[in-house]
């Protein structure tokens, strides 16, 4: 069976008065894989302890199912838990760590024989079922972990950055492989970790977390494609989101964002648009695009000029830093044949689709995006027109 | 030796050799002693008083390890010393375990005070506390003829309890668990219990085996201790039949004569478990006193 996990109001305050997580509340359907993201200390690691039962709540709810867990054993919430190092008993072997939880539970030795082998069979891990942890190598230790966590059918399957143990090569392998066996397992899922690519990859739905508060809860689309702050918009996309900071000045129907070497201004509709949701004539604003929003070179006005400190050819792609009056500026360019000698100096251009983010003083979207169209004509939509 | 030794090989090797002569006249100090027993146990009463000293006996009296048991009753010593020794390790091992594990990876009240006062009676030296246990012992109540004020009779004494009582769980090995405890991974306790296992069962199963280099140390130093010790045996004690090694070598005395051969013999068989307990437990011990940070 598969349950729904719910927080209600969530709140985690230490000693001393500091809150870890700060009234969160959020609703996990039923086989639903949500990540939960975010820097070091935004809460992520807390909330997910709180919903096993290592870390008691001080205020609100947790649910799974129907059933309120607040003051129920961690064992007998239907939850089980994959831990960052793997946590697995040194002296036993893989398969006594794999029907350790049975053994607990009382399960009779025919029953755990064949729900490990079923599991080993299912993680592909039959040829090392005799070998304690320190003869498994990093992935089949996590392999082990996770056969732990599932042998007992948990209604919720909860994972600590399961994979920041791993090299580079095998994170990429388990994130698919974790992906697929949450799927075949059928449990709702939750997933923390601190790298915003397992978070896209991963997540049916992501929770992006900052100082104990949700700051978004959405898609990976949706989250990509609007970010509701200017955390999110730090925190999720690699190469990170160019941040430039400046004014929005309202003259007639005309709307102009400028700053330190940049500059943009909009016309028509979309600024009448856009006017009618600042609070003011002239106000503070920080402007985002994406690093593959931006080319060097195009149609129209430049958003800014200055030359290239840094080309980093990524292998399918080059990413150019470029120093924009003192901001530096990523640009991802698909075309990795031509290079741009360091020193250069360069046009930045909004490319055509591309969308520039507004976020007020407060750090919170302005809700829409500004888009610029083949011809270069810069114009402005509202969030709820495209997601 | 260091390998990060870059002096010229004649320096080097005279260095050596300068080291292992220092050694090996250490090592003959402390083995000298020993050498003495064993030549005294074999020797015959006169040689036992020969003047140079005999270093070979002429006869070698094997007979002497025979006659330590017919002469007095040993056999019951050494089995008595070897029931509280063992005994009391096994509580040792339990006890100062679960201390161990208590201290280390359990949150409640109290729980730093409560181990900073088990650590100040290692301060305590046990002469200060044998005349208290003596009376408590004594007034055991319903032990002994005792009513159930621990009046009217003689209590635990002259029993196998008034000699395990006093080292069934020791400060110093609550110390060395909870230390190695410690550096034992706090997640598997997370583990163990969101895998559904009870606190004792968590002990048990998972934190006991990964202790056992630090188990076997304080097993080890307490079946030596116990099997050595002399002071409580004599004060709880005061019958033939619960004379342990220490209190029966004295057997081989009285206020004219020493029976010099025979006491060597007997302490050369009462030795022979201790020597073989450490040949076996040798790896273990090496390991649990290195990670224990302990002196030998």
């Amino acid at each position: 069976m598969t349950l729904a996990v719910e927080a209600r109001d969530l709140w985690k305050t230490y000693a001393g008065g500091m809150h870890a997580v700060k009234g969160i509340n959020f609703r996990i359907e039923p086989g639903e894989l949500v990540v939960l993201v975010g820097g070091s200390g935004c809460g992520k690691t807390t909330t997910l302890r709180m919903v096993a039962g290592l870390e008691r709540i001080s205020d609100g709810q947790v649910l799974v199912g129907d059933r309120v867990v607040n003051d129920v054993h961690p064992s007998k919430r239907g939850v089980s838990l994959v831990f960052q190092n793997f946590a697995l008993y040194p002296h036993k072997s893989a398969f006594k760590n794999i029907a350790f939880p049975l053994e607990s539970a009382g399960v009779s030795r025919d029953e755990i024989r064949r729900r490990v082998n079923e599991v080993a069979e299912m993680l592909e891990l039959g040829a090392h079922l005799d070998k304690t942890p320190d003869g498994l190598s990093g992935g089949q230790q996590q392999r082990v972990s996770l056969g732990r966590a599932i042998v007992r059918d948990p209604d919720v399957l909860l994972l600590d950055e399961p994979l920041s143990n791993l090299d580079a090569r095998l994170r990429v392998v388990m994130r698919s492989e974790l992906k697929r066996i949450q799927r075949r397992v059928g449990s709702t899922a939750i997933y923390v970790t601190h790298d915003q690519v397992e978070a896209m990859t991963m997540g049916d739905r992501i929770v992006v977390m900052d100082a104990g508060q949700i700051a978004q809860m959405g898609t990976p689309a949706q989250v990509y494609l609007t970010p509701a702050t200017l955390y999110v918009a730090q925190t999720i996309g690699s190469p990170a989101m160019n941040l430039f900071t400046g004014r929005a000045s309202v003259a007639a129907d005309k709307l102009s964002l400028s700053g330190q070497g940049w500059a943009i201004n909009i016309s028509g509709d979309g600024a009448r648009a856009l006017i009618a949701r600042l609070p003011g004539a002239d106000m503070s604003i920080t402007a985002g695009i994406r690093p593959e929003d931006l080319d060097l070179g195009g149609v129209g006005a430049a958003l800014g000029m200055g030359p290239c400190v840094t080309a980093e050819p990524l292998g399918s792609e080059t990413l150019y830093n470029i120093d924009v009056s003192g901001v530096t500026c990523r640009v991802l360019r698909r075309e990795t044949s031509v290079s741009m000698p360091e020193g250069q100096t360069a046009p930045v251009h909004l490319r055509s689709g591309a969308r520039l983010h507004l976020f007020g003083a407060d750090g919170l979207r302005i809700g829409g995006t500004v888009l610029r169209d083949s011809i270069g004509h810069v114009g402005w939509a509202p969030d709820e027109s495209f997601v | 030796m260091s390998n990060l030794d870059y002096a010229p090989p004649a320096i080097r090797q005279t260095r050596r050799a300068l080291i292992y002569m220092a050694l090996i006249a250490l090592s003959g100090i402390i083995l000298a002693p020993f050498l003495m027993i064993v030549v005294l146990a074999l020797s015959s009463p006169a040689e036992v008083f020969a003047w140079p000293p005999v270093l070979i006996p002429d006869n070698i009296q094997w007979q002497n390890f025979s006659d330590v048991f017919r002469v007095t009753n040993f056999g019951r010593a050494m089995f008595n010393t070897f029931v509280i020794a063992t005994v009391s390790t096994i509580g040792i091992v339990l006890i100062d375990g679960l201390a161990g594990y208590a201290f280390a990876k359990m949150r409640f009240p109290g729980r730093t005070t409560m181990f900073l006062l088990i650590l100040a009676t290692l301060m305590v030296p046990v002469h200060v506390t044998i005349i208290p246990l003596f009376i408590m012992f004594r007034n055991f109540p319903l032990a002994g003829g005792n009513d159930i004020f621990g009046n009217g009779g003689f209590g635990i004494l002259n029993s196998y309890p008034s000699m395990v009582l006093p080292f069934l769980a020791t400060a110093y090995g609550t110390y060395l668990m909870t230390s190695f405890m410690r550096m034992l991974p706090d997640n598997l306790v997370e583990a163990a219990r969101m895998d559904g296992a009870h606190e004792f069962a968590i002990f048990w199963k998972i934190y006991l085996p990964l202790a056992a280099p630090a188990l076997t140390v304080i097993a080890m130093f307490n079946f030596t201790a116990v099997w050595n010790e002399f002071l409580v045996p004599l004060v709880m004690t005061s019958t033939a039949d619960m004379k342990v090694i220490q209190t029966a070598l004295a057997d081989f005395s009285d206020q004219e004569t020493v029976l010099w051969n025979l006491l060597m013999a007997a302490v050369l068989i009462s030795i022979l478990p201790l020597v073989l307990m450490f040949i076996v437990g040798q790896k273990h011990l090496v390991r649990g006193v290195a990670v224990g940070g302990t002196k030998g």
